[in-house]
């Protein structure tokens, strides 16, 4: 890791995905980078604040030229935790196509790319029960048992860009090992089964489970980008869950219905038939995960909420697209490359001035008042009392202050 | 950048369970009924030297009398809470393959019990600073036995990476007491000991060794000094355990005038 705070010029790929965004987002507020430039084959769904965004069909066909001429310095390539949040099997095959363009411009020796981050996942560690309750940067990612098309993938993107990083010695690689990414948007592995009338769970079996909110992760790559973080670091909020806990933490009816024993076989029999991400769901109901995020942490980097928090989350997106049988959410300002276009660079048009710093670290205060109802259970009485100033001061609402008082009034 | 040690997860406390899946309500019951019966009324457990336990920091407790089905691991704890000055809690350590079977997995998690995983272990030693327990079977203190198992074993490599103390505790009462006639095969490379009674009584006779007074002594603690080869000084340390056990559960036997009675 190296301390210099040089200014950095980034750019971050799938940005249009809804964690590519959250990541443009958290490098547009941090000051050592000074330029973002936003990738994607789609358009985003909303604009930026300050990242300029480029629309590359096929594959990334163009992007040495994007590299090239915007003199990017840091590519972040973000295609594989977006591709598992939520898992989309299409993006998973993409991935090989996509890393051999963004390999070819990290790898030129005329390229002026010095740094690449890689949001990773941890489904590259597999599952059984060889692992140990914690899996770390140090326990060795043949561990696992099986063979799944999701470790698979993962496996080929990190061995590629380990083999660039072994070649080119100037490139600098940092590896973001991510546990499944939640937030409204969806649950990441779990939800592969939202769909049932019930979640079954392997009977005498209560696995561990860790996540990490979305916003987490963002924030865990941006932190990356600005502290210049070398190596492999595992990415997972802190508080290690039985499933059965975290099913109850989202609202979920479950119940041991799957058999102890064939689940695997019956997992890798549906594989076959055309069914998606069986293997790793019967792993994670089987064997689980918990995930030893130290290194991280002991780099300055602070989470913001625990795997429950996380979870919590998730809960009013859930009911959203159960009953609307959707996860898009719209919003009021959609992406238009023209009106950017005008915004941006029009002399007619008036730029607002850039968010301060206490602004850009809102921090709680940016969650929305469900998601705040949802974490208030979590809270102590002092940090209940300094919310409740806060929303007094500030943004007033009504329905949180009054959940506030109520639960204050029962200590 | 700091140790990963100073940045051990936040602690939420209205949860029932910790990260390791224990569960404080479940063990608080266990040790209130299960534990306490069985280690005041039926095997009458007896700590001799608690004090040799370290009072702070972590540990690895290595007793006799260890094996598929034995309770020593959780007398051990449970005497360990009872008598230990600190009244400190340890966490029973088994093989993982015991944590493959359904029920057994999540009755044992709960209960506080952890797999033998050298990560895990180290986790535990040496960051979160705790009491870790090991049972090795008594037939198997032999040097051969020791130096394949015991110093194979993921928890001892573990504790002498962490150079944390080890101290052996002789178990007198347990499989030493009960002539053991053939080992029932099990699933995951366990074995059930079948005892003398069994011709006769069928499963009843395992009772056979249930109400042993059982005497439990802590031997002085050995500090492991890895340096350049921890896979030697890991046998070093295997080798000195089995030796002081096999010689100190002697010397116990010798003292000893009836199993029933002290």
């Amino acid at each position: 890791m190296s301390n210099a705070t040089a200014i950095q010029r980034v750019l971050v790929t799938e940005a249009a995905s809804r964690v590519g965004a959250l990541v443009v987002g958290a490098l547009e507020d941090d000051p050592t980078v000074e330029t973002v430039i936003a990738v994607d084959a789609d358009a985003p769904a909303a604009p930026f604040r300050r990242a300029e965004f480029v629309r590359l069909r096929d594959r990334y066909a163009q992007i040495g030229r994007v590299v090239g001429g915007a003199a990017i310095d840091v590519v972040v390539d973000v295609r594989a935790a977006a591709a598992l949040a939520p898992p989309d099997h299409a993006a998973l095959v993409a991935l090989g196509e996509g890393t051999t363009r963004i390999l070819e411009v990290c790898g030129d020796p005329g390229s002026g790319v010095r740094r690449l981050v890689v949001l990773s996942s941890a489904h590259r560690y597999g599952w059984g029960h060889d692992l140990p309750r914690f899996v770390s940067e140090q326990t060795p990612v043949s561990a696992g048992d099986g063979d799944s098309p999701l470790r698979r993938a993962i496996e080929g993107l990190e061995s590629r860009v380990e083999a660039l990083a072994e070649d080119r010695e100037q490139l600098a690689l940092c590896v973001l090992r991510s546990a499944d990414p939640v937030g409204p948007a969806g649950a990441g592995l779990l939800q592969t089964l939202d769909l049932l009338p019930l979640f079954p769970t392997v009977l005498g079996f209560d696995p561990a489970l860790q996540v990490v909110h979305e916003d987490d992760l963002a924030r865990a790559a941006a932190h990356a980008v600005g502290s210049r973080l070398e190596g492999t670091f595992l990415v997972a909020a802190d508080g290690t869950l039985a499933l059965t806990e975290a099913l109850h933490a989202l609202s979920v009816t479950h119940a041991p219905i799957l058999p102890p024993w064939g689940s695997g076989l019956l997992a890798r029999l549906l594989q076959r038939t055309g069914l998606r991400f069986t293997q790793d769901v019967a792993g994670l109901l089987r064997h689980g995960r918990g995930i030893d995020n130290r290194k991280l942490k002991a780099t300055g980097f602070e989470y913001r909420s625990t795997t429950r928090e996380a979870l919590a989350t998730v809960v009013p997106g859930r009911r959203r697209r159960l009953a609307l049988g959707t996860g898009e959410t719209t919003t009021s300002n959609p992406y238009d490359a023209d009106v950017e276009a005008f915004l941006r660079y029009s002399p007619s048009a008036q730029r607002p001035d850039p968010p301060t710093t206490d602004e850009r670290r809102r921090g709680i205060a940016a969650l929305d008042a469900d998601a705040l109802l949802a974490l208030l259970p979590s809270l102590d009485e002092s940090a209940l009392r300094a919310l409740r100033a806060h929303e007094h001061a500030g943004p007033g609402r009504e329905r949180l202050i009054a959940e506030i008082d109520l639960m204050l009034a029962g200590r | 950048m700091t140790s990963a040690a100073d940045h051990l997860p936040v602690v939420e406390t209205d949860r029932d369970l910790d990260d390791w899946g224990r569960s404080e309500r479940l063990s608080r019951t266990l040790d209130r009924t299960l534990w306490d019966a069985a280690y005041k009324y039926w095997y009458r457990v007896k700590l001799q030297q608690p004090r040799r336990v370290p009072a702070t920091g972590g540990a690895l407790l290595v007793v006799n009398g260890g094996g598929t089905g034995s309770p020593v691991a959780s007398l051990v704890a449970k005497a360990l809470r009872e008598s230990h000055p600190q009244r400190r809690d340890a966490r029973p350590c088994v093989a993982p393959s015991l944590l493959d079977h359904p029920g057994v997995a999540v009755a044992l998690n709960r209960a506080g019990v952890i797999a033998a995983h050298a990560d895990d272990v180290l986790r535990l030693l040496a960051d979160e600073h705790e009491l870790v327990v090991i049972g090795v079977r008594t037939d198997q203190l032999h040097d051969e036995a020791a130096e394949r198992d015991l110093a194979g074993h993921p928890a001892l490599s573990a504790a002498v990476a962490a150079e944390v103390p080890v101290v052996p505790v002789v178990a007198r009462g347990m499989d030493d007491e009960s002539r053991t006639v053939a080992r029932l095969p099990l699933p995951g490379d366990h074995e059930l000991p079948l005892g003398l009674g069994v011709p006769r009584v069928g499963p009843v006779s395992l009772a056979a060794l249930l109400p042993a007074a059982i005497d439990l002594r802590a031997l002085p603690a050995i500090t492991p000094d890895p340096r350049d080869d921890e896979r030697g000084e890991t046998d070093r340390v295997a080798l000195s355990v089995a030796r002081r056990l096999r010689h100190e559960l002697g010397d116990m036997r010798r003292e000893r005038r009836s199993r029933w009675v002290r």
